[in-house]
């Protein structure tokens, strides 16, 4: 992850009238498909590698033989090299191909944005907000909602549901507690999860080791750990000497440390590793988008007036969807709003108040900020409006204003002007 | 970006054109050639099957295949500088990362809400399949009065993209005291609607049809509405002109052009969607916006690189005085500016302590009209009887200071 310095220095590349926020939120948008492409790229490697060294052996198995029976060796070479030539073009055409054609939609995609003024944003953040969903679904196991969404608006391009499929995959056989598919997909992306120091792979075979051990494999368990535990020394020390003793305990010892590996709990976190690790890989933050956007959104919303019934408003995203109103007697949308039992409100109290360091007055009428062109106007019972629209209905009632909140009648002329700095 | 990710293409493709400027063969064709060369032996092999394969034949093939490997290592090269090269755009094109957050809205309460607000934009944003398919992947009740209201609000906003106002018209008498109590013009603006759409098809300011609705139906509005019903009558004289414009009808008609271009605007009938969408989510206690898209505009905009601005500012001030107890933070450190719409709830913010109001707080208005919040009053008060005010000469008694609810 980029230092909070570079979030706060660098510039957008490309579209400096628009604010750099809209940038930040994009940079898995163009990285994951990137990596994919990058898997292929290894996967063609690992391909080539295996196939050119099954070659060598098999011509230094010619140099003992007769013409005659050299033949069949060399019809298995000949056979080898069609694979080989068959699973690259396969890789090409299902893998690599099709991601770079993601890649490319995704680019025109953003530099879509670089057309747009401020303004005319609005059918982007909505196509962004549907991403989002998906990212969202994906990230919470609601596989098929995520689908329709994407196939509905027709974003399917645009979001990543084949890269979520494996994990899902992957997640389902961990839940079945199974490292083996986990472990393969480790071994797939072996420098790069040594480059970002995940523990996962260590863990993987730590439980596997559990597993045996739980069995009462003893002698399997020692092989395993020989193999699979002792070369990770150099960093996990501490954890592989405890692992030792593991064989020496029951599953249903006393001992704290022991019961804490046999535990069952270690399976989950297992998986959160798992999703520690390849969201990494694919530099997909470790929240979902919409937690990152509600976040500072609702820091940039939620005020203390949120929080007070006589300040409702069902416009606000904080407020209007946290709070039942009472008092006005209307039954039917007091029934309606029992269901609701708290929207966005309740997420808001993760995040701080929005600092203004200046007052803003909003007209309770017409919803307008008032200024001194519209200055505010106080009732004798407190209650401010704008002059705006006090003037509106003292024209219409003859030089009388009726409060909205109280129903107090007082002459326009009377009204007080409040200097608000 | 795009001339990179064609050439990688090409390159990452077995198959891939020889035009290409590499140094090495595409893949395919080494690995024919390799086959081809393979065969021919195989060939001499059956010429003479009993003799031993020579030390020379031998080392020919493993020439061949270590040859092949080299070019095909040599094009894999290039096909990776080509995948570096994209890396680079790709980080340049989006150099910030976002911040490495702790989990956000993971407990069962936040967690809940969100979901529920998930469910209902589906629901409001017409996306009903996704909501039925959401609902049973996630449990979430989706109450069917819940998607019977935006069902309604779709109904009448789709007659009146027909130019159909009766459903919204329906809606009105069926919601009178309501509106009235907003102080709404809704009404009059779905008759002024209808009223332009009969004018403009009318056959002259002698069209009874016209004066009919305008009697029936905006006459009665004009104590609401004085000065504009009066206005929109007297257009019915321009008749033909109000609805040709100046350019098309000749040079000479300018002084006959209609007083009245508002009237021709195709505003005066799209507005009615939105006025109508905001009476009808008011009635019903509901947002005018989707909330998720609010927030997430926000939030998708200016918020996020300001918070993290702010985030930076208190960890620079914690640094420089390390050892005082961290006061939770209640306010976030920097500004955020939102567009007007935006602002939902008036916030003042008190000239002298720089606070924000609370309920326990609030904005007190001294008698020459500036305003101050209660505990700033309080500290400016001497001996229980005066303050002066911070902002004029004037003294009042702070007894007499009003409580001011905005």
């Amino acid at each position: 992850m980029t230092s909070i310095m570079d979030i706060t220095t660098a510039k957008p590349t490309s579209n400096t009238k628009l604010p750099e926020g809209l940038y930040i939120f994009e940079q898995p948008f163009l990285r994951a498909p990137n990596e994919t492409v990058r898997r292929h790229f290894r996967a063609t490697q690992k391909h080539i590698e295996r196939d050119f060294t099954a070659l060598k052996t098999s011509t230094r198995e010619l140099s003992k033989k007769k013409n005659g029976d050299a033949v069949t060796v060399l019809d298995s070479m000949i056979a080898k090299v069609d694979m080989l030539q068959k699973k690259l073009v396969d890789v090409h055409e299902k893998g690599t191909s099709p991601t770079l054609a993601i890649m490319r939609k995704r680019l025109e995609h953003l530099d879509e944005l670089d057309k747009l003024e401020e303004t005319e944003l609005e059918g982007w953040t909505d196509v962004r907000l549907d991403r989002w969903l998906v990212d969202w679904s994906l990230r919470n196991g609601y596989h098929q909602t995520a689908k329709v969404v994407a196939e509905e608006r027709g974003i399917e391009d645009l979001v990543d549901l084949k890269l979520f499929a494996e994990i899902r995959r992957i997640e389902e056989a961990l839940g079945r507690k199974s490292c083996t598919e986990a472990l393969a997909w480790c071994s797939d992306n072996k420098n790069a999860l040594r480059k970002n120091k995940s523990p996962l792979e260590f863990e993987l075979r730590l439980q596997e080791y559990i597993e045996l051990a739980r069995a009462e494999k003893t002698n399997e368990a020692l092989v395993y750990w020989r193999k699979h535990l002792q070369l990770w020394q150099d960093t996990h020390l501490a954890q592989i000497q405890q692992a030792t003793g593991l064989i020496a305990f029951r599953p249903d010892t006393k001992c704290k440390s022991y019961q804490r590996l046999y535990s069952t709990a270690r399976w989950p976190r297992l998986i959160q590793t798992f999703n520690r690790a390849i969201y990494q890989l694919h530099s997909l933050p470790s929240s979902p988008l919409l937690h990152y956007a509600l976040s500072a959104g609702l820091t940039a919303l939620r005020v203390p007036a949120c929080y007070d019934k006589q300040c409702y408003n069902p416009d606000c995203p904080v407020c209007g969807t946290s709070m039942a109103r009472d008092g006005d007697g209307d039954m039917d949308v007091i029934m309606e709003r029992k269901d609701l039992n708290g929207g966005l409100g309740v997420l808001a109290r993760e995040v701080p108040f929005a600092h203004h360091a200046n007052s803003t007055i909003v007209c309770r009428i017409t919803g307008k900020i008032m200024n001194e062109d519209n200055p505010p106007l106080a009732f004798d019972n407190g209650n401010v409006y704008s002059t705006e629209a006090l003037e509106d209905m003292a024209n219409k009632n003859g030089g009388i204003v009726t409060c909205p909140r109280t129903k107090e009648e007082q002459e326009f002329i009377t009204l007080k002007k409040v200097f608000i700095s | 970006m795009e001339s990179e990710l064609q050439k990688y293409e090409q390159l990452a493709n077995p198959d891939g054109s020889t035009e290409l400027k590499s140094k090495a063969p595409s893949i395919s064709s080494t690995l024919a050639e390799l086959k081809q060369q393979l065969e021919q032996s195989r060939q001499q092999f059956l010429l003479q099957p009993d003799a031993p394969v020579s030390q020379q034949t031998f080392q020919k093939i493993t020439g061949k295949i270590e040859a092949a490997k080299a070019k095909i290592d040599e094009r894999l090269k290039e096909t990776h500088a080509s995948g570096t090269k994209i890396a680079k755009l790709v980080d340049k094109k989006n150099p910030t990362a976002l911040p490495d957050y702790p989990p956000m809205f993971y407990s069962p309460e936040p967690a809940t809400a969100l979901r529920r607000t998930v469910a209902q934009h589906f629901v409001r944003t017409g996306a009903l399949k996704a909501a039925r398919v959401f609902a049973k992947e996630s449990g979430e009740e989706i109450s069917p009065s819940e998607t019977a209201k935006f069902e309604e609000l779709q109904t009448v906003i789709e007659a009146l993209r027909n130019q159909n106002i009766d459903p919204a018209l329906a809606w009105v008498d069926a919601n009178r005291s309501f509106l009235d109590g907003r102080q709404s013009s809704l009404e009059y603006l779905l008759h002024r609607s209808k009223y332009l759409r009969l004018l403009a098809n009318s056959l002259g300011p002698t069209d009874h049809r016209v004066i009919a609705y305008a009697h029936k139906h905006l006459l009665p509005l004009q104590s609401r509405h004085p000065r504009e019903i009066p206005r929109l009558l007297t257009a019915i004289l321009y008749g033909e002109a109000l609805t040709s414009s100046s350019s098309t009808s000749g040079s000479g008609s300018d002084e006959h052009a209609s007083p009245y271009p508002d009237y021709t605007s195709p505003l005066v009938h799209t507005c009615l969607e939105n006025a109508f969408a905001r009476e009808y989510c008011a009635r019903r206690q509901m947002s005018k916006d989707a909330p998720l898209k609010v927030v997430g505009n926000i939030g998708g905009g200016v918020a996020l690189p300001r918070i993290e601005k702010g985030r930076k500012i208190m960890k620079d001030r914690k640094g420089d005085w390390s050892n005082t107890e961290e006061i939770p933070v209640r306010f976030s450190a920097v500004e955020i500016p939102l567009p007007p719409e935006n602002y939902y709830h008036s916030i003042f913010t008190c000239p002298v302590s720089k606070e924000q109001a609370t309920e326990s707080n609030p904005p007190m208005m001294l008698q020459c009209g500036h305003v101050v919040a209660r505990e700033s009053l309080q500290k400016l008060t001497k001996a229980h009887t005066r303050v002066k005010c911070p902002y004029c000469p004037k003294e009042s008694n702070p007894r007499e200071a009003i409580q001011l609810h905005l």
